[in-house]
């Protein structure tokens, strides 16, 4: 159906891959990966798949304070790859960014190699086929691949983030394509994500997280569920963190964990809010870790406690997850920027998923 | 007014358009500064002092 004259300015360009791709990057619009043409007739069938109109807007793009109506998120969620049924999700990611305790100015600015971490919960996993297992955080599945492609092209081509001219992040980071995965909430002895955040079991949430990068934490010797924990704290408290570097009470991460470590944790009889509480203990850093030059800069900003340096100041600031392959020995730590909080947004599915339900493997 | 680095001045200055003020004074210091020790910093800010101070300068001998 469709709905009329799009706003966008049109352009003509020949009908050939490397000519289309040529044009995007000539623009700057590209990430450098092939694109889809933006037609007006997919963005049309773009538009379909949500009840908003196409000159809504979802959010003020930061920094460059680009309107992200749900026509421009449109044209950039075609680029992307994505399926129409995706939209709903898209437009849910740019609304959650575009809050200000997301905090997208510095996100989007800073010298740090942070990006959006997109975890998808409820129902809209099964319908958009989101993968939430093996290779979820990359490398495994269209919508996983093209939802968080296309909120970065937002980021760019709406929010103006180009790199070394407005992004000055020194490094960027693989995720800056895309960094989208679901939870596996048939895998996970808790309650999920999006329920713990005030959500119903049967809504889909698009939760926003900032992430400096997927950080690897391996384990096969622990024997009870407080040990792994254990583990897992004193494996995310280096002092190169990046969220060491802001006040202790702001920012949350998140750490998923694959479901054999958290079915090993919560055989031992521990909750989400025992985790939290173990990591928030076992994440206060030794201030000896330091060169001790360190020391009294680190005094002079009230960093320290009892000779200790917290990575956080309450539990809440450690939020966990459950995805990931079975039979795996890993977990995923997303390190905080840290002046940015995560954000949830609910959203509803469009009618047009019907007949794309996936299919995920079953619970053990 | 602004103070920034080199490398920063086209993230101000978009910011300033951005925010509606694109003629936004903006003064650009060396970069990095960061790295320099104090009495370079010292020495920058000495020699730089009348654009910092902006239209107050003119009572700056």
């Amino acid at each position: 159906m469709a709905r009329g004259t799009l706003l966008s300015e049109l352009a003509t360009v020949a009908d050939d891959p490397d000519a289309l791709l040529d044009y995007v990057e000539a623009q700057g619009w590209g990430d450098g990966l092939p694109v889809v043409p933006p037609t007006e007739a997919r963005v049309q069938t773009m538009l379909d798949a949500t009840p908003l109109p196409p000159s809504h807007v979802v959010g003020v793009v930061e920094p460059r304070r680009g309107e992200a109506t749900v026509e421009k998120i449109a044209v950039n969620a075609v680029l992307a790859g994505c399926r129409p049924a995706y939209l709903p999700a898209v437009i849910a990611a740019v609304e959650a960014v575009c809050d200000p305790r997301f905090n997208l100015y510095a996100v989007n600015t800073t010298t740090c190699c942070a990006t959006p971490a997109l975890v998808l919960n409820g129902p809209a996993r099964h319908a958009l086929g989101v993968e939430c297992g093996y290779s979820c955080l990359g490398h495994n599945g269209r919508a996983n691949a093209t939802i968080g492609r296309a909120l970065r092209l937002v980021m760019r081509n709406v929010g103006g983030a180009l790199p070394g001219v407005v992004s000055k992040s020194t490094f960027g980071q693989p995720g800056r394509v895309s960094l989208c995965f679901g939870e596996w909430e048939e895998r996970s002895p808790w309650e999920p994500l999006h329920v713990r955040r005030g959500f119903a079991p049967t809504d889909s949430v698009m939760t926003v997280t900032c992430a400096t990068g997927t950080q690897d934490i391996a384990d096969i010797w622990a024997e009870s569920g407080e040990e792994l924990v254990l583990l897992l704290a004193r494996s995310i408290d280096w002092i190169g963190n990046n969220k060491v570097l802001v006040p202790q009470d702001k920012g949350d991460m998140l750490l998923v964990l694959c479901p054999d470590f958290a079915h090993k944790i919560a055989r031992d009889g521990l909750t989400v809010p025992d985790v939290q509480r173990m990591l928030l203990e076992h994440t206060r850093t030794p201030i000896e870790r330091w060169p001790r030059g360190y020391w009294p800069k680190l005094e002079a900003r009230g960093y320290v406690e009892n000779g200790t340096v917290p990575l956080a100041a309450s539990p809440e600031q450690f939020l966990l997850a459950v995805a990931g392959g079975e039979g795996g020995h890993h977990a995923v730590y997303f390190c905080t920027f840290g002046l940015t909080w995560t954000v949830s947004r609910r959203f509803d599915l469009a009618a047009a998923t019907e007949g794309e339900v996936c299919e995920l493997p079953s619970r053990a | 007014m602004v103070v920034v680095t080199e490398v920063f001045v086209n993230l101000a200055r978009t910011a300033a358009r951005a925010h509606g003020l694109p003629d936004l004074r903006l003064v650009a210091l060396p970069h990095p500064l960061e790295s320099r020790t104090e009495a370079d910093v010292r020495a920058i800010a000495r020699a730089r002092m009348r654009d910092l101070l902006g239209p107050l300068a003119r009572d700056v001998g």
